[in-house]
C-alpha cells in the first residue's frame, strides 16, 4: 500500500509538470496579450511616444513577457538578424505593412540586451546613415540593464547595487544621435561613445557553451515561471498587482462552501432515492422517478439558475435574496445571524449546483445495492428471519454503497470547475468568477494558477478516489 | 439488567441537561454579542455624523474666502435644492471589479466615480456651466502673462483620511503620524533649499499631522506629478503623453500651500491640462509596508505595485473603509470635510457583474421601503435591452409600471461611428463614403434597435456644444442616391452578375467588402442592416464579428475595410489625435482611417495655440463641416443612458453634465 502511494505520488510530478507546461504554452500562444490592455482604449494613440513605450517595456521586463516561451535561442542572434529587423522598423523603402512592423518593434525590444553587439555592428558598420541612427537610439534602449525589484534577503547590496545600474543606465541614455534634425550629439560623438563603451563591456556577450546551455533553457518564461512556482509563488496578478495565491486562498472559502455543501445534498438525496428505486425495480415509481431525475440531468443549471431567480428572488414570493454570499452587513451580527445568513444565501446556488449530479448518483446507487442484492449473504439474512428493512439498510447497503463512497473524491474537482457559472450568476466571489474574470482581462498568472490548483485537486482526488476503495473494501489490494 | 437501565437513563438525562446548558449558553452568548455590536454601531454612527467633538480642527478664517481668484470662478449652485435629510446607507451598483483604488494609475469609468466620492479635485467643472471651473482644494489658480506658469494656492483644511487597514493589519508608523512627520521634515527641508524667502520660518516636521490625521500640501501635488511623469508608473501613461510640454526645471512646490507649474510652451491644451492636476499622499505611497521609504531608482515600480494599493486613501467627502473583491467598495462620510455635498453616512457600491440582475437589484430595494434590511441598490442605470425589458412588462403591478421606480436619462459625451478605411480602394473616394452613409437605415436602427436611446449627430463634436455646427443635417436613408453615388465614383455591374465592380490597376474589382465588428449584439444588428441594404444596390458586406482583442489588434494593424466603435470624449474639443494626418500612418494611432486632409491639419494646427474661445468655436464648426463634407465616418448617435431609482431616493433628477453622471453628492435619503 505504502509503495503503491508513494509511486503514485512520483507520478503526479511529471503529470503536474506536463499539465503545466501544456497550459503555459496555450495561454501563450493564444490571441491577445495582456499587454495589449496596457495599450489599448485611450492609451493607444500615446504608445508611440518615447517614454511610453518604454513603460511599456518595463511592464514586460517585469512579468517576463519579453522572454521567450520555451526556449531561448537569443545568444546566437546574428546581425542579419538584427538588421533586418531595423530595416523593418523604419521602412525605408515603404513595402513593410504596419503588421510586420509593430511586430518588429516588439521583437527587437524584446531581444533586449541579446541584441547589443549586433547593434553595435550595425552602429559602426552599416552604410546607411537612417539604419545607424536607428541602432544608436536602440542602443540606449537596449543596453539597459534590469533594475531589481524584488529584493531577496541580501537588501542593502541590492539597494547599493540598483544605485550603480540606475547610474549606468542614465549614463547611456543620452547617446543617441538623428538623422533629421540635430541632437544634442553629433554621429561621431555617439560612435565613439559606443566604441569605449564597447572595448570596456564585451566580454558580457562573449557566452561560453554552458553559458549557452543556461540560457537555452533558463532564460525562458516557462523556467522563471517554474523557478518561481517551486517556492509556491504563483507569480502576481498582472491587474491588480498583488500575490496570486494569496487571493486564491482567500477566494477558496466560498467555493469549497458550495462545493462541500453540494455534494453532501446529493449524496443526501440520491442515496436514499437510488436505494428506494432499486427495492422498488422496474416499478412505475422507479421508471417515473428514472424520468424526472434525467429530465433534471439535462436542464442546464444557468437555465434553471434565472428561473429560480425570478420565481423566488422578487414579486410575491420573494424569500431569498438575489444574489451574493452573505449580507454587507454582516460585520454587524452575531455568529449565529452569520451563519443563518450565509445559509439563506447559498441555498439557490446549492440547489442549482446539486440537482444535475442526483441522477448520476441514484443511478450509481441503484445499481449498487442491486449488485448485492442478489448475494448470498442477503438470502442468508432473509432466511434467518430479519425484516426486510434491516436487511436492505443494514446488510445489502453497506456493502452496495462502497463504490459511490469513492466517487466522492473525483465529485469534488468536477464542482469547483462546474461552479464558474453559478458563481457569476449569484455573484459568489469565490474562485469560479475569479477565473471567469481573469480570462476576460487577459491575467494569464491568475488563469495559471487557478487551473494548476485545481489540476492539483484533481490529481489528489483520482489518489484519494483509488485509496479509498482499498481502504473500505478489504476485497482490493494494490500490494 | 435492571442495573444497565438506570445507567442508560442517567445518561441519556446527562446528554439532555448538556444539550439544554449549550443552548442556553449560545443563546445567552448571542444576546450579549448582539448588544454589544449595537453600542458599537451607534457610536459608529455618531463618529460618521461628527456629533463627537471630532470636527475640522483648522479655522476657516485663517486663510479667507476672499482668495478665490485667477482663472477659477466659484460655482454658487448649491447641492441640494433645500436642507437634506443626513444619514442613512446609499446603495450603489457598479457592473465588474475595480482593479484598485490608486487613482493615478486607475482610471476606468467605475474608479473615477468612485474617486469622485472620495477625492477632492484640486479644481472643478461648474455644476450647470461646464465650461467654466471653480475652486475645490485649490482656491486661486493662476496664469503667468506668457501663459507657460501656472500657480496654485490650496486650502489648508482638507486632511487625509486615515487609511483603510486590515482588522490584522498594524502599521503604527503610519498610524501614529511617524511618515507624515518625516514627509514634513523632508519638505522643510527642500522649501529652505528652493525658496529663499522661507530660510529663517521655523518649519516643524509635524506641522502637518494634526488630532491623528496627515494634511493635504502642495508636496502632495508635486509627489503625483513625479508619480505620474515616472516611467516605471506604466499605466500612467496616458496621463504622461498629455503633461510632454512640462518644463520640469519649473515644477516645484513654492510652499506648503502654493505650488507653480510651467510649460515649455504656450498651448491650449497645457491650458486644459493645468486643471488636471491632482493629489497622491506622500507619507503613504513613498513608504514601503514596514515603513522604510522607497528608493528613487524603484519608486515607480513600487508605487504602481504599492502594498496599499487594493485600497484607497483619499481627502473628499467620503473615506474609503472597504473593498472586498466581488461584493462591495464602501465608503463613510468625512466629519471633517468643509465642502459639503455628503448628506448620507454611508455610501455601499455593490458589485453585480452579471447585467440581468441589475434590474432586480432596483426591485429588492423598492420591496424593502421602510425596513432596514440590506438588499438592492437605490439607484443604478441599465443596459438598452433591461431598459426595454422592464418598461415592456406587461404586468401593471410592476414597480416599474406602478410608478414606485421611476427613471430619467442622462447624455454622455461621445459618439458612435462606422469607420471606411481610406486607405483601401473601396473607401478612397469620398462618393463612395456618403453613398455608404446615404445606406444605412440610421433613425430605423435608432428606434428599433436602440430604443431612441440617442440622437443623431453629424461630425466628429457632441451635440450641443458652443463647438457643434447645428446647421448640418443627419444624412437620411436614401439607396437611389447611395446607388447614384456608386455610378458616379465607376462602380457598374459590368459582368451582370448583381456585384458593382470597377477596374482599379488594370484588375477587374468586384466590390465585396469585409465590416469589422465587435460581438455584440447591438452592433451586430446594425451591422446586418446596413449588410442587407447594401445587398440591394450591388456591393457585398462580410461581417466579421470578433472578440475585443483580435478586433484592437486588426485595427491597429489596419488591416480591415470598414468598422464600428465608438469614442469616448468630454467638453474639451481636441481633433489631434483622431485627425491629423501625422498620426494616418503611424502603428497603433487613432488615426486609423487614414484620413489625411491639408486643410484639416490646418484647422487643427490652427487650434492648437488659440485661446479665444469663439475664435476657437469658429474653428471647431469649420472643422464640423469639413469632415461632414468628407465622410470618412458615418456618424452614428450620442447615447442617451436610462437610469433608474427607488422611493429612498430624493433629488435624484441631479445628474452631472459631465462625468460623473450619476452625482451620488446631491442625493439624499428620506429617513432610512
Amino acid at each position: 500500500m505504502l509503495t503503491y502511494t508513494l509511486k503514485r505520488i512520483a507520478l503526479m510530478v511529471p503529470t503536474f509538470f506536463a499539465i503545466s507546461m501544456l497550459v503555459f504554452v496555450l495561454l501563450n500562444f493564444g490571441a491577445g496579450n495582456p499587454g495589449a490592455n496596457q495599450l489599448s482604449g485611450e492609451g493607444s494613440q500615446d504608445a508611440q511616444k518615447g517614454d511610453n513605450r518604454e513603460s511599456y517595456r518595463i511592464f514586460k521586463e517585469q512579468f517576463n513577457l519579453d522572454k521567450p516561451i520555451l526556449f531561448n535561442t537569443r545568444y546566437a542572434l546574428s546581425n542579419d538578424d538584427v538588421e533586418a529587423t531595423l530595416e523593418q522598423i523604419l521602412n525605408l523603402d515603404k513595402s513593410v505593412s504596419l503588421a510586420d512592423q509593430i511586430a518588429a518593434r516588439d521583437r527587437i525590444e524584446n531581444w533586449g540586451r541579446y541584441a547589443v553587439p549586433s547593434l553595435i555592428h550595425c552602429l559602426l558598420n552599416h552604410e546607411r546613415v537612417e539604419m545607424r541612427a536607428k541602432a544608436s537610439q536602440r542602443l540606449t534602449v537596449n543596453a539597459k540593464e534590469r533594475i531589481i525589484t524584488k529584493f531577496t534577503d541580501n537588501i542593502d547590496a541590492e539597494r547599493l547595487e540598483n544605485k550603480a545600474i540606475a547610474k549606468r543606465n542614465r549614463e547611456i541614455k543620452a547617446w543617441r544621435f538623428y538623422v533629421d534634425k540635430a541632437g544634442e550629439k553629433t554621429e561621431a560623438q555617439v560612435v565613439e561613445f559606443w566604441r569605449q563603451w564597447w572595448s570596456t563591456h564585451s566580454k558580457v556577450w562573449s557566452y561560453s557553451f554552458p553559458d549557452k546551455v543556461s540560457i537555452f533553457f533558463t532564460d525562458t518564461r516557462f523556467a522563471k515561471y517554474w523557478s518561481n512556482l517551486l517556492r509556491l509563488d504563483f507569480g502576481k496578478s498582472h491587474i491588480d498587482k498583488k500575490p496570486v495565491l494569496e487571493t486564491v486562498l482567500s477566494k477558496l472559502k466560498y467555493s469549497i462552501t458550495l462545493a462541500v455543501s453540494s455534494v453532501f445534498l446529493i449524496y443526501l438525496i440520491s442515496l436514499p432515492l437510488g436505494i428506494w428505486s432499486a427495492v422498488r425495480q422496474n416499478t412505475v415509481a422507479d421508471k417515473l422517478v428514472t424520468f424526472i431525475l434525467f429530465m433534471l440531468y439535462s436542464l442546464p443549471s444557468f437555465f434553471v439558475a434565472v428561473i429560480l431567480l425570478n420565481a423566488l428572488t422578487v414579486g410575491d414570493w420573494a424569500i431569498f435574496p438575489n444574489l451574493g454570499f452573505q449580507s454587507s452587513d454582516a460585520h454587524e451580527m452575531t455568529a449565529l445571524e452569520v451563519i443563518k445568513d450565509v445559509l439563506w444565501h447559498v441555498t439557490l446556488p446549492i440547489v442549482c449546483m446539486s440537482y444535475g449530479g442526483l441522477a448520476a448518483l441514484s443511478r450509481y446507487a441503484r445499481t449498487g445495492l442491486l449488485d448485492v442484492i442478489r448475494a448470498d449473504y442477503i438470502r442468508t439474512a432473509r432466511a434467518k428471519g430479519l425484516p426486510e428493512g434491516i436487511v436492505i439498510v443494514k446488510h445489502a447497503a453497506r456493502n452496495g454503497m462502497i463504490p459511490i463512497l469513492t466517487l466522492m473524491a473525483t465529485l469534488l474537482p468536477a464542482l469547483i470547475g462546474g461552479s464558474v457559472i453559478i458563481e457569476v450568476i449569484f455573484q459568489i466571489p469565490g474562485m469560479g468568477s475569479y477565473i471567469f474574470t481573469s480570462v476576460t482581462q487577459y491575467d494569464y498568472n491568475v488563469v495559471m494558477a487557478v487551473l494548476l490548483i485545481s489540476s492539483l485537486l484533481t490529481l489528489i482526488g483520482m489518489l484519494l478516489a483509488d485509496l479509498s476503495y482499498a481502504l473500505v473494501d478489504p476485497r482490493i489490494t494494490f500490494d | 439488567m435492571v442495573k444497565e437501565f438506570y445507567q442508560r437513563l442517567f445518561m441519556t438525562v446527562l446528554l439532555l441537561i448538556l444539550v439544554v446548558i449549550g443552548i442556553v449558553f449560545v443563546w445567552q452568548n448571542n444576546r450579549i454579542e448582539a448588544n454589544q455590536l449595537k453600542a458599537q454601531k451607534a457610536s459608529r454612527v455618531e463618529e460618521v455624523r461628527g456629533t463627537q467633538s471630532s470636527g475640522n480642527p483648522v479655522d476657516p478664517s485663517l486663510w479667507g474666502q476672499s482668495a478665490f481668484a485667477g482663472l477659477l470662478e466659484p460655482d454658487f449652485t448649491p447641492w441640494y435644492p433645500n436642507q437634506p435629510e443626513v444619514g442613512g446607507t446609499l446603495k450603489l451598483l457598479i457592473g465588474s471589479d475595480p482593479k484598485g483604488f490608486n487613482y493615478l494609475i486607475e482610471n476606468s469609468v467605475d474608479v473615477s466615480n468612485i474617486q469622485a466620492l472620495n477625492m477632492t479635485p484640486l479644481v472643478t467643472r461648474h455644476k450647470e456651466e461646464v465650461t467654466k471651473y471653480a475652486p475645490s482644494l485649490a482656491t486661486y489658480l493662476g496664469r503667468s502673462d506668457d501663459y507657460l506658469t501656472y500657480s496654485y494656492r490650496i486650502r489648508p483644511d482638507i486632511f487625509w483620511h486615515t487609511p483603510a487597514l486590515d482588522e490584522d493589519e498594524t502599521r503604527p508608523w503610519l498610524v501614529d503620524g511617524t511618515s507624515c512627520k518625516a514627509v514634513g521634515s523632508r519638505t522643510a527641508a527642500l522649501l529652505k533649499k528652493t525658496q529663499p524667502h522661507l530660510k529663517n520660518v521655523a518649519l516643524s516636521a509635524d506641522r502637518h499631522w494634526v488630532n491623528g490625521r496627515c494634511r493635504v500640501t502642495a508636496h502632495d501635488v508635486i509627489f503625483w506629478m513625479k508619480m505620474m511623469l515616472n516611467p516605471q508608473v506604466g499605466k500612467a501613461a496616458s496621463a504622461r503623453s498629455y503633461f510632454s510640454d512640462l518644463d520640469i526645471s519649473g515644477v516645484m512646490a513654492t510652499g506648503d500651500f502654493s505650488l507653480q507649474i510651467k510649460f515649455k510652451n504656450k498651448k491650449y491644451k497645457n491650458d486644459l491640462i493645468s486643471k488636471w492636476l491632482s493629489t497622491v499622499p506622500e507619507f503613504l505611497y513613498a513608504y514601503d509596508a514596514d515603513g522604510t521609504r522607497f528608493d528613487d531608482e524603484v519608486i515607480g515600480t513600487k508605487f504602481e505595485e504599492h502594498w496599499y494599493n487594493p485600497r484607497g486613501v483619499g481627502n473628499g467627502p467620503y473615506r474609503f473603509v472597504k473593498f472586498e473583491r466581488g461584493v462591495a467598495v464602501q465608503l463613510e462620510r468625512d466629519p471633517w470635510y468643509p465642502l459639503g455635498g455628503n448628506a448620507a453616512d454611508r455610501i455601499e457600491i455593490k458589485i453585480v457583474k452579471d447585467n440581468s440582475q441589475h434590474p432586480r437589484m432596483l426591485l429588492k430595494s423598492a420591496s424593502a421601503v421602510g425596513k432596514s434590511k440590506n438588499e438592492g441598490v437605490h439607484v443604478t442605470s441599465l443596459g438598452s435591452q433591461q431598459y426595454r425589458q422592464v418598461l415592456g412588462d406587461e404586468d401593471p403591478k410592476s414597480p416599474f409600471k406602478d410608478g414606485s421606480i421611476k427613471h430619467d436619462f442622462f447624455w454622455t459625451y461621445g459618439y458612435g461611428y462606422i469607420g471606411w478605411n481610406a486607405d483601401k480602394a473601396f473607401f478612397s473616394d469620398k462618393r463612395v463614403r456618403w453613398a455608404m452613409s446615404y445606406a444605412l437605415k440610421t433613425d430605423e436602427i435608432l428606434s428599433e434597435i436602440r430604443f431612441n436611446l440617442g440622437k443623431r449627430t453629424t461630425g466628429p463634436i457632441t451635440p450641443g456644444l458652443p463647438h457643434y455646427d447645428d446647421s448640418l443635417k443627419p444624412i437620411p436613408f436614401d439607396l437611389k442616391k447611395a446607388a447614384a453615388l456608386l455610378n458616379e465614383a465607376g462602380w457598374t455591374d459590368s459582368d451582370n452578375d448583381g456585384i458593382l465592380d470597377k477596374t482599379i490597376n488594370g484588375r477587374k474589382t468586384a466590390f465585396e467588402f469585409t465590416f469589422n465588428i465587435v460581438a455584440k449584439p447591438t452592433h451586430r444588428m446594425t451591422a446586418e442592416i446596413l449588410k442587407e441594404s447594401l445587398k440591394k444596390i450591388g456591393v457585398k458586406c462580410n461581417l466579421k464579428a470578433m472578440e475585443w482583442a483580435n478586433f484592437l489588434k486588426e485595427l491597429q494593424t489596419k488591416q480591415f475595410d470598414a468598422v464600428m466603435l465608438g469614442w469616448g470624449t468630454s467638453p474639451n474639443v481636441d481633433f489631434d489625435q483622431i485627425w491629423h494626418s501625422r498620426h494616418a500612418d503611424e502603428p497603433q494611432s487613432s488615426n486609423y482611417v487614414g484620413f489625411r486632409n491639408k486643410k484639416a491639419d490646418e484647422i487643427i494646427e490652427a487650434m492648437e495655440f488659440e485661446f479665444d474661445m469663439d475664435k476657437r468655436y469658429a474653428l471647431s464648426k469649420a472643422f464640423h463641416r469639413l469632415i461632414y463634407e468628407e465622410q470618412p465616418y458615418t456618424f452614428l448617435f450620442q447615447s442617451k443612458v436610462p437610469y433608474f431609482w427607488t422611493p429612498q431616493l430624493q433629488n435624484a433628477t441631479a445628474v452631472g453634465k459631465v462625468r460623473p453622471y450619476l452625482n451620488p453628492r446631491a442625493w439624499y435619503l428620506n429617513g432610512e
